[in-house]
C-alpha cells in the first residue's frame, strides 16, 4: 500500500495551502464582522479602523493565492504519482505475467486495469489531503473558539464539524458501500460485454439471439443507471445533511456565546466574526464528502493492483551451451487443472524441433515456459543449466527468440517493431530481415516503405502481416534459441514456403523449437512430438527427415 | 440525424445542453424542479441570515439575554435548515435528470452500435466504444445534472442576492452589480485561452492511456523481447513528460479559478470597508450591515462553482463530441423490405469495391463473379487483399463502395437484411459467444434437435472429446464466467453452429485456422459432405480449405483481378 502513495514531500504543500485558503476564508468573514462592529460602536477615529481594514485586504489576498497555489501543487504531483503509479503497475505486471494477459488480454481485464490506475492518481486529491487540511483547521478553529469563548462553544464547534465531516460521510459511505461495489462489478461486466459484442458484431448479427443480447445489454446498461441514480440521491443527501450542520453549529455558537457576552467574559465586538467564522470553518468539510467514499474506492483499486506479488527474477546469467533441457516439466495455471503432466525433452544447438498437438493441449503454454515468462510447477527447464524464468531480462532476450502465436505490434513504424528484439539494428539488417520473412511484397505497395507508421493512426496490418513482422523481430535478434508459436499460420502457401525455407537457413546450428502449426514442415525437422493430454511422445511423421 | 454541423457537434455548454436535451426531452421536468428548489433554498437562507444578523445586533448593541433573542435565533435555525432540506431536495431532482439521460443516451448507444454492425468498432477502436457508451455518457449526464444547473443558478441566485442586499443596503448592492460582470469577463478571456489547449491534452491524455493499455495488452510480446523494465521505465518518463506539458495549461486553466477568487474574496473586502465608513458615522445601521457582509459571499459563491466546475463544461462537450459521433453516424446498409429470393438465385458481383471510411487504402478492389445454385466457390488470396470485406459485404452489413451484388438480378440492398442473413449460415474468425451453456452457444436462438444430433454434429467437427471434458457437458457454462473455450475450440463450435443449421448458403471464413493438422483433415471431409448440394463462398489461403469448392479463384494483391484456378 505505501507504495502506492505519493511521498510526503509531495502531499505537504498542497495541506498547508488548502489550510492557508479555509483560513483565508475564516479569516476574511471574521475580520469583516470585527470591523463593522468596531465601526457600529461609533469609535472617535478612523485610525482605529486601520488594523481591521488591513487584516481584511490581507486574508482576502491570501485565500485567492493560496488557493490557487495549492490546486497546481495538486495536479503537478496527481501528475508525477500517476506516472510513477503506471510505471510500477507495468512492472509487477510484466514479473507475475497473470493468465488473463499471457493468452490474450481481455475487454474487461484491461479496462478494470487501467480504471483502477486512474483511480490511484486522485488519491492525493480525494483521500490525503482533505483529511489533513480538516483536521488542520477543525484544531485551529476550536482552540481559538475556547479562548474566545468558553469550553461549551468549542465542544458544540468540534461537534458539529466532526458530525459533518467525518459522521455523515462515513454514514453515508456505509449507507451506499454494497451500491458502490455492485456498481463497479456490473460497470465491468457491461464493459467486458460491449468489447466481446462489438469485435464480434458480424457474428453476433447472424443469429437470431443478436435481438436478445442487445436487449440483455440494454437491460444492463439500465440497471447501471438506476444504480449510479441511487448513489447521486444519497449523495444529495448527505450533502444536505451535512449543509445542515453547518448553519445549525453556527447558530448553536451564537446561543453559546450570547450569555458570554452578557457576563462579560466576550467583548460584544467580537460576537460577529465569532458567528461568520464558524460557518465559514465549515468550508473545511465540504471535500471529506466526496473524499470518503473515493478514499473508500482507492483503496479498493490499491488492493486489485496490488493483487500481484512481486516477484524480480533472480538475474542469473547462463554459462555454458545452450542447449535446454525439460525434466519432468509439469505446469497448471493458479487454480486451473494440470495442462502439462510430466514432460521431458532435450534441444541442442543444430537440432530442430517440431511439435504438435490438439489445439489446447498446451503447445502455447510450453513456448511460453522455454522462454521463461512462466515458471514450471514441476520439474526443471535448464537453459545452459539455468531456468530461463531465472534469466535477467536482457539476457533471456540475447538466448531466446520468440514468435508468439498472437503477436503485438506497437505504434511506430515497420523498422522499430522489427528492430524491438534487438535495438540499434541496422536499417539494411532490418531490410534483409523483413524480406526473408516475406514482407518484401507489402512493403513494395508502401510509399515510405519500413518507416510506415504502423497501429492506431497508421496502417493497419492484417494477422498475416503482423505474424511476418514478429517472425522479421525474431530474426534481427540473432539468438541461440528459436521457438515458433505456428508461426505461419496466415500466410498463403507460396510465402509460407518461401518463409519456412529462410527460417530453416536461419535455424541451421540454433535450437528450434516450433509448435506446428501448418506447412513448417518445408523447414525440415531432425524430430517430431506429439503433446496430447499433459505429455509429449515422439512420433515420426512422413516429413520429419534430416535436411540435406 | 439531420441536424447541422453546428448542432450535431456543439461546443458552447448551453450548445451542449440543448443538443442533449433535444435527445432526452425527459430529463427537462426534474431539471427545472431542481432549479426551482435551489432558489427557494437561497430565499431561506436570506431569511435565516437576516434573523442572525438581527439576534447578533441585538446582543452587540443592547446587550440583549439570550430570553429576548431566542426567537430570532430560533427562526434562523428554521429558515437555514430548510435551506439545507430544499438544497438535499434539488440534488434529488438533478439525480433524477442525470439519470433520464443515461438511460435514453445509453440506450441510443446500443441502438447505433447494432445498427453499425461490423463497422462499429472500426472508426474508433472497441476501447474507445466503451469508453464513449460509459463513461461519455456519465460525464454528459453530469454534464447536464450539474453544469448545467449551477450555469443557471449563477445568474438567478446573485440576481436574488443582490435584491435582498439592495433592500438593505444600496451601496453594497451597487458595489456587487459592478464588479459581478467583471468575472465572466475574466472567466471568459482565461477560457478561451485555456480550452484549445485543454482539447490538446486531453487528446494528450487519451494518448497516453492508449499507449499504456497497448503495452499491457503487449506484455507477452515485450518480455519476450526483453524490453520490460526499458517500457516501464518509458512509461514512468512519458507519463512526467505529459506532466511537465500539461502543468503550463493547468496554470492557464485554473488562472480562471484564481480570479474568481480574488474577485469574491476582495469584493468581500471591498465591501466590508465601504460599509465601515458610513456605519461609524450612523449613516447606515448595525444589523444591515451585518447582514451585507453575510450575503456577500454568497453572492459570487455561485460563480465560483461554476468556474470551478469549468472542466465539467470542457469534459461535457468533449463527451457529447464522441458520444453524438457515434450517434449520428450513418448506420450499415438497413436494407430493403422485400424478402430475398429463395435459394435457387443466382449471386452476380459486379465490379465491386470497398474501402472503410478513413482508412489509406482500400480493402478490397473491383472483383467480379458469379455464384450459380449449388456452386462453391473458393476465393483465395494472400491475407489483407479483402477477403473477410468481401464476406461482410455478402452478408449485408456493409455497402459496397462501387459495384453492386445482385441476386436474382436485383440489388442485395433491395432486400430485408434480417431475412437475407436467416438463409445464410456464417463461419467467422472471431466467434462470438454468449454468456450462457454450450448448448444455448450451438443454437443461438434455433430449435434444439436433441441431444443425440447436437453431440452427432459436436462428434463431426471433432468437438466432442473437448465438450465432454467441460463440467456440465452441453449444459455446462462456457464464455465469462465458465470454461474458456481457446481459439480452436471456439471454432470448432462455431462450425458445429453452422452444420446444424440448415442454411442453403454457407459462407466460410477461414474456418479452419485455428486448428492442427491432424483435427482438421477430418473436419473438412465432415465439411465436403454438409457443403454437398448447397451453395458456398469460401474465402482462405489454405489449399485443403480451397479443395472443398467447386471452382477456385485467386484473388490478386492491389489489382483484384480474379484468376480462375479451376474451370
Amino acid at each position: 500500500m505505501r507504495a502506492l502513495l505519493p511521498p510526503w514531500r509531495e502531499i505537504w504543500p498542497s495541506v498547508l495551502l488548502g489550510f492557508l485558503t479555509v483560513i483565508g476564508g475564516v479569516g476574511l468573514l471574521g475580520a469583516g464582522a470585527w470591523l463593522l462592529s468596531l465601526a457600529g460602536g461609533r469609535p472617535a477615529s478612523v485610525l482605529l479602523l486601520v488594523v481591521p481594514i488591513t487584516l481584511v485586504r490581507f486574508m482576502s489576498l491570501m485565500r485567492s493565492t493560496s488557493r490557487y497555489g495549492e490546486r497546481i501543487v495538486s495536479h503537478r504531483s496527481t501528475l508525477s504519482h500517476l506516472a510513477r503509479l503506471k510505471g510500477r503497475v507495468f512492472t509487477s505486471l510484466a514479473a507475475r505475467t497473470p493468465p488473463e494477459i499471457a493468452h490474450g488480454a481481455s475487454g474487461d481485464f484491461l479496462r478494470r486495469m487501467t480504471a483502477d490506475v486512474d483511480r490511484l492518481q486522485n488519491l492525493l486529491l480525494d483521500a490525503l489531503a482533505p483529511p489533513a487540511v480538516f483536521a488542520l483547521v477543525s484544531a485551529a478553529a476550536v482552540g481559538v473558539l475556547a479562548w474566545l469563548v468558553g469550553w461549551a462553544a468549542a465542544v458544540i464547534l468540534g461537534a458539529g464539524l466532526l458530525a459533518a465531516g467525518v459522521a455523515v460521510p462515513a454514514c453515508g459511505l456505509i449507507a451506499t458501500s454494497s451500491g458502490r461495489v455492485r456498481l463497479a462489478s456490473q460497470g465491468g461486466r457491461v464493459a467486458g460485454r460491449l468489447v466481446d459484442a462489438a469485435q464480434s458484431m458480424a457474428d453476433l448479427l447472424m443469429t437470431p439471439l443478436g435481438g436478445s443480447v442487445r436487449a440483455s445489454l440494454e437491460r444492463d446498461a439500465a440497471a447501471l443507471a438506476v444504480r449510479q441514480a441511487d448513489l447521486d440521491r444519497a449523495l444529495a443527501t448527505v450533502r444536505g445533511e451535512a449543509l445542515l450542520l453547518a448553519h445549525l453549529t453556527a447558530v448553536a455558537v451564537l446561543a453559546c456565546a450570547v450569555p458570554a457576552v452578557r457576563a462579560g467574559r466576550l467583548d460584544g465586538v467580537l460576537l460577529g466574526a465569532i458567528v461568520l467564522g464558524t460557518s465559514a470553518t465549515f468550508e473545511a468539510a465540504a471535500p471529506l464528502l466526496g473524499a470518503i467514499p473515493a478514499a473508500a474506492e482507492d483503496a479498493d483499486a490499491a488492493r486489485r493492483i496490488l493483487v500481484p506479488a512481486i516477484v524480480r527474477p533472480r538475474g542469473a546469467a547462463c554459462t555454458g551451451d545452450t542447449g535446454i533441457e525439460l525434466r519432468g516439466v509439469g505446469f497448471a495455471y493458479e487454480g486451473g487443472p494440470p495442462l502439462l503432466g510430466d514432460v521431458d525433452l532435450i534441444l541442442s544447438p543444430g537440432h530442430h524441433v517440431a511439435v504438435e498437438g490438439p489445439s489446447g493441449a498446451g503447445k502455447s503454454t510450453l513456448v511460453l515456459l522455454l522462454a521463461g515468462l512462466l515458471r514450471p510447477t514441476a520439474g526443471r527447464i535448464t537453459v545452459g543449466g539455468v531456468e530461463p524464468a531465472d534469466l535477467d531480462e536482457g539476457e533471456r532476450a540475447r538466448l531466446i527468440a520468440v514468435v508468439p502465436q498472437r503477436p503485438q505490434l506497437f505504434s511506430g513504424t515497420i523498422a522499430s517493431n522489427i528492430a524491438l528484439g534487438a535495438p540499434g539494428t541496422g536499417r539494411g539488417e532490418i531490410l534483409a530481415a523483413a524480406r526473408a520473412a516475406g514482407l518484401g511484397p507489402l512493403l513494395a505497395t508502401l510509399p515510405k516503405g519500413l518507416g510506415t507508421e504502423v497501429g492506431e493512426g497508421g496502417l493497419r496490418l492484417s494477422g498475416g502481416e503482423m505474424g511476418r513482422v514478429a517472425i522479421a523481430r525474431a530474426l534481427v535478434m540473432e539468438a541461440p534459441i528459436l521457438l515458433l508459436d505456428e508461426a505461419l499460420t496466415g500466410l498463403d502457401d507460396q510465402t509460407a514456403v518461401e518463409v519456412a525455407r529462410a527460417l530453416a537457413a536461419f535455424g541451421r546450428g540454433r535450437s528450434v523449437l516450433a509448435v506446428l502449426g501448418e506447412r513448417l514442415d518445408a523447414m525440415g525437422f531432425n524430430e517430431t512430438w506429439r503433446l496430447a493430454d499433459g505429455t509429449m511422445r515422439r512420433i515420426d511423421l512422413p516429413h520429419t527427415s534430416p535436411r540435406p | 440525424m439531420s441536424g447541422s454541423r453546428g448542432a450535431s457537434r456543439p461546443n458552447r455548454p448551453f450548445a451542449v445542453g440543448r443538443a442533449v436535451l433535444r435527445r432526452v426531452p425527459r430529463a427537462w421536468a426534474p431539471l427545472r424542479l431542481s432549479l426551482v428548489l435551489a432558489v427557494f433554498g437561497t430565499c431561506f437562507l436570506i431569511a435565516g441570515f437576516a434573523f442572525l444578523s438581527a439576534a447578533v445586533a441585538a446582543v452587540f448593541l443592547r446587550h440583549a439575554t439570550l430570553e429576548e433573542v431566542l426567537p430570532a435565533i430560533a427562526l434562523a435555525a428554521g429558515a437555514l435548515g430548510a435551506r439545507a432540506v430544499l438544497d438535499a431536495l434539488a440534488g434529488h431532482e438533478a439525480a433524477n435528470a442525470a439519470l433520464a439521460v443515461r438511460l435514453a443516451l445509453r440506450e441510443r448507444l446500443i441502438g447505433a452500435l447494432f445498427a453499425l454492425g461490423p463497422l462499429a468498432p472500426d472508426a474508433q477502436g472497441t476501447g474507445a466504444l466503451v469508453t464513449t457508451l460509459i463513461e461519455a455518457t456519465d460525464q454528459l449526464a453530469i454534464f447536464v445534472s450539474t453544469y448545467l444547473p449551477q450555469a443557471v443558478l449563477a445568474v438567478a441566485v446573485p440576481l436574488v442576492v443582490l435584491l435582498a442586499v439592495g433592500s438593505r443596503l444600496a451601496l453594497a448592492a451597487l458595489i456587487l452589480l459592478v464588479t459581478a460582470p467583471l468575472v465572466p469577463l475574466f472567466m471568459l478571456l482565461i477560457g478561451r485561452t485555456a480550452e484549445g489547449r485543454a482539447r490538446r491534452e486531453w487528446d494528450a491524455l487519451e494518448r497516453l492511456t492508449s499507449h499504456f493499455l497497448g503495452l499491457v495488452e503487449g506484455l507477452v510480446t515485450i518480455r519476450l523481447f526483453g524490453r520490460a523494465s526499458d517500457q516501464a521505465e518509458a512509461v514512468v518518463e512519458i507519463g512526467e513528460a505529459y506532466r511537465d506539458r500539461v502543468i503550463g495549461t493547468v496554470r492557464v486553466a485554473l488562472l480562471s479559478a484564481l480570479v474568481l477568487e480574488l474577485a469574491a474574496s476582495l469584493s468581500t473586502a471591498v465591501v466590508a470597508v465601504a460599509v465601515a465608513l458610513p456605519l461609524m458615522s450612523g449613516g447606515i445601521a448595525f444589523a444591515p450591515a451585518l447582514f451585507v457582509l453575510m450575503l456577500t459571499p454568497e453572492f459570487y459563491l455561485p460563480q465560483r462553482a461554476l468556474g470551478s466546475a469549468f472542466h465539467r463544461a470542457l469534459t461535457g462537450a468533449r463527451a457529447a463530441e464522441t458520444v453524438f459521433h457515434l450517434l449520428d453516424r450513418p448506420p450499415g446498409p438497413d436494407g430493403g423490405h422485400r424478402p430475398p429470393p429463395g435459394r435457387r438465385a443466382p449471386i452476380v458481383v459486379r465490379d465491386l469495391v470497398f474501402a472503410y471510411p478513413g482508412r489509406g487504402r482500400p480493402d478490397l478492389f473491383p472483383i467480379s463473379f458469379t455464384l450459380n445454385p449449388g456452386e462453391r466457390l473458393a476465393i483465395m488470396g494472400e491475407s489483407g487483399c479483402g477477403k473477410t470485406t468481401l464476406i461482410l459485404l455478402l452478408l449485408g452489413y456493409l455497402s459496397p463502395v462501387g459495384g453492386a451484388i445482385l441476386v436474382d438480378g436485383e440489388d442485395l440492398s433491395c432486400f430485408d437484411a434480417d431475412l437475407w442473413r436467416q438463409g445464410i449460415a456464417y463461419v467467422g474468425q472471431r466467434p462470438y459467444f454468449i454468456g450462457g451453456t454450450l448448448r444455448e452457444n450451438i443454437l443461438l436462438g434455433g430449435d434444439d434437435p436433441g441431444d443425440e444430433a447436437l453431440w452427432n454434429v459436436l462428434e463431426q467437427v471433432g468437438a466432442k472429446g473437448f465438450v465432454r471434458g467441460i463440467p456440465g457437458g452441453l449444459d455446462g457454462m462456457v464464455g465469462d464466467r465458465g470454461t474458456r473455450l481457446s481459439g480452436g475450440q471456439a471454432q470448432r463450435i462455431a462450425l458445429a453452429r453452422a452444420l446444424i443449421r440448415e442454411a442453403p448458403l454457407v459462407l466460410l471464413d477461414e474456418p479452419t485456422s485455428f486448428l492442427d493438422p491432424a483435427l482438421r483433415t477430418g473436419i473438412l471431409v465432415e465439411l465436403g459432405r454438409h457443403l454437398e448440394g448447397r451453395t458456398a463462398v469460401i474465402v482462405t489461403h489454405r489449399a485443403d480449405e480451397a479443395a472443398l469448392a467447386t471452382r477456385r479463384f485467386l484473388v490478386a494483391p492491389q489489382t483484384g483481378w480474379l484468376k480462375g484456378v479451376t474451370p
